[in-house]
């Protein structure tokens, strides 16, 4: 028999992973492009989503248009990427210390909000406009029902983030498709090869890095209208979530190709969130909960190690191939004898470099 | 024509002047327009750092390189790539895995050029344009446009760096050892398609080999280096009577020297 609890237990495991998922699913597509895309390990996620909640909260407070208060959130973001790559460039600090430098500055703007707000960084979503309650009162109208108001209020944010999810998702798709995307990639997983063919670096790492603080920005600001609030722990643990939600997507989803790889984030982010909804249902007392995320990033990194090396045991089978590519190696070469002459050359080389 | 005067290179490992090592004795050379130059020298002759100094990767601490009588020597390596085409040894540098065939010939089709975001990188008549391009090689390739370029042997993937750096014509191509991670078939493929393919574009050329035989065989001048300088220098007919004999005789009359000597 189901009881009263266990329905609204039930309603939180159906929705909230949704909600969750959805918003931090942005982070994800961020953390994506540094961790993957530039092959650098970013922390600066920790810092930078406190600070554009904190900042979002006290807009959204002071009126400001949320759409306006999100684009606001994300060219911050993006700043703090131009400077995260920026010491990386010109001071050569290791990728690493650059992101750590740029967290504990924005951890510190967070702080900083804090202290002039007295710890009141909030605002009450039945008086302020936010980018998901126009859409719930468009939905509850005059309606007094509660579980209808509480449906719409979820039914608001499942659509509005995932509205704005899609519009950059699209956004990404598209623009890493085009010459510049093209070179960022190229950039990130070969920079000896992408110098050598005209593409600066940096420039790439600058770009890159810019788009990823924006995407994270941009999951910030409707963190922080979701929670109505923000506060200096909001980022804490944020790291963890991202990188577990990208692993597991990667497990879920084989990421053969861009597209595939953005979509594994996402698809990686809802998981995790299942998954992390399904522990709060075990222990529902909570202080538990980043021992459990912790441990669940160990889990997911095992099963990662598990799929990796099943993936390179059995490869997929090419769909279509009009013809075998002949394989250079197959091509009858007559085997001609070295000369013993070119030997002693070759001996002779050895010698002098091992003198 | 890439006009080298006086190169002089040095790496410093730390501020200990006792470990500095000096690649790079002064060193002189003209490469002409229709020069093919196979370069040898034992290892730690400085072949490799001449080619890495010429393509921008480390600046030189003296002298002079210009091409067509503009001064390169303080340009970064992507600006250089305009007018430079490079192969590595390991084929893995030289393409990038992760990306297709297709994605990899289209950033070389457009090296040295402006990157827009508001282009397509992959179009259709690029795509025709390159299977044309990859139809003579005979491997196949031409079918295969979308894998990654990972999937693809050594052999294949040295074989498109080399097209991939003769693409938008250079003025000057630098291979480093290109065929010397390849097995002997695949290599002397690798070879032949060099050859074709630097008679065909008539790009200048600086080949660095450790086999001889090619040495001698390809191009029409032949460089040796020592203890970071030119030392023996044939072209034309001259080089064409060489043996693998006399370039050993070379190599053991170095030899001969006491290590002592060399080693300062």
């Amino acid at each position: 028999m189901i009881t009263l609890d266990g329905l609204s237990t039930l309603r939180s495991f159906a929705i909230n992973p949704w909600v969750n998922g959805l918003i931090l699913g942005i982070m994800v597509l961020g953390v994506f492009l540094s961790f993957r895309v530039l092959n650098i390990a970013d922390l600066s996620v920790e810092g930078v989503i406190p600070m554009t909640t904190m900042l979002t909260a006290v807009m959204i407070g002071a009126d400001i248009n949320p759409w306006l208060a999100l684009l606001i959130s994300m060219a911050l973001g993006a700043i703090c990427g131009v400077i995260n790559a920026l010491l990386t460039i010109y001071l050569k600090t290791p990728p690493l210390l650059s992101g750590i430098i740029v967290m504990a500055l924005t951890f510190g703007i967070a702080i900083m909000i804090n202290a002039m707000k007295a710890g009141q960084a909030s605002f009450n979503p039945n008086d302020h406009l936010t980018c998901f309650n126009w859409l719930r009162k468009l939905l509850a109208g005059d309606s007094t029902d509660r579980n209808w108001l509480f449906f719409a209020s979820y039914l608001s944010y499942i659509f509005v983030a995932a509205l704005v999810l899609a519009a950059l998702f699209a956004i990404l798709y598209f623009f890493f498709g085009t010459e510049l995307g093209m070179s960022i990639r190229a950039a990130g997983k070969n920079p000896e090869m992408s110098r050598a063919n005209g593409i600066s670096v940096n420039r790439m790492s600058i770009i890159a890095l810019a788009i990823s603080g924006a995407l994270i920005g941009a999951a910030g600001c409707l963190y922080g209208q979701h929670n109505g609030s923000g506060l200096p722990t909001d980022g804490q643990g944020m790291i963890v979530i991202a990188l577990s939600s990208l692993f597991l997507g990667e497990i879920i989803v084989a990421n053969r190709n861009f597209k595939r790889s953005i979509i594994s984030c996402l698809v990686g982010s809802l998981v995790y969130w299942y998954v992390i909804q399904a522990l709060m249902i075990v222990d529902s007392s909570g202080y538990m909960l980043s021992v459990y995320k912790a441990l669940l990033l160990v889990v997911i990194l095992i099963a990662q190690r598990f799929v990796t090396s099943f993936r390179a045991k059995h490869p997929r089978k090419p769909k279509k191939q009009k013809e075998a590519g002949r394989v250079l190696e197959e091509a009858v070469i007559p085997e001609a004898p070295r000369p013993l002459t070119e030997e002693i050359a070759l001996l002779c080389l050895g010698r002098r470099n091992n003198a | 024509m890439l006009e080298i005067k006086d190169l002089h290179k040095a790496f410093r490992p730390d501020s200990n002047p006792e470990h500095n090592k000096t690649v790079l004795r002064g060193i002189d050379l003209t490469i002409n327009d229709s020069d093919f130059i196979t370069v040898i020298g034992s290892n730690g002759s400085g072949k490799t750092t001449l080619l890495n100094v010429i393509a921008g990767v480390y600046m030189p601490d003296g002298g002079t390189i210009a091409l067509d009588g503009r001064d390169i020597t303080k340009l970064p390596v992507e600006k250089r790539a305009k007018f430079i085409g490079r192969v590595f040894q390991d084929p893995r540098i030289g393409t990038i895995a992760d990306l297709s065939l297709f994605e990899n010939l289209s950033i070389a089709s457009r090296r040295g050029q402006k990157q827009s975001p508001f282009r397509w990188a992959l179009t259709k008549k690029n795509e025709e344009a390159f299977q044309k391009l990859l139809e003579p090689l005979g491997l196949g390739l031409e079918n295969r446009m979308m894998d990654p370029m990972g999937s693809f042997s050594g052999g294949q993937r040295q074989s498109v760096t080399l097209l991939m750096a003769a693409l938008s014509v250079p003025k000057l191509l630098l291979l480093d050892e290109h065929t010397a991670a390849l097995d002997p078939g695949t290599a002397k493929k690798v070879m032949e398609l060099t050859d074709t393919i630097v008679r065909d574009m008539k790009v200048p050329t600086l080949m660095i080999t450790h086999n001889m035989k090619d040495a001698i065989k390809y191009g029409n001048r032949l460089i040796m280096m020592s203890e970071g300088k030119i030392i023996f220098s044939v072209e034309g007919e001259e080089k064409k009577k060489l043996t693998v004999n006399d370039l050993i005789g070379k190599f053991t009359s170095l030899e001969s020297v006491p290590d002592s000597a060399v080693l300062g």
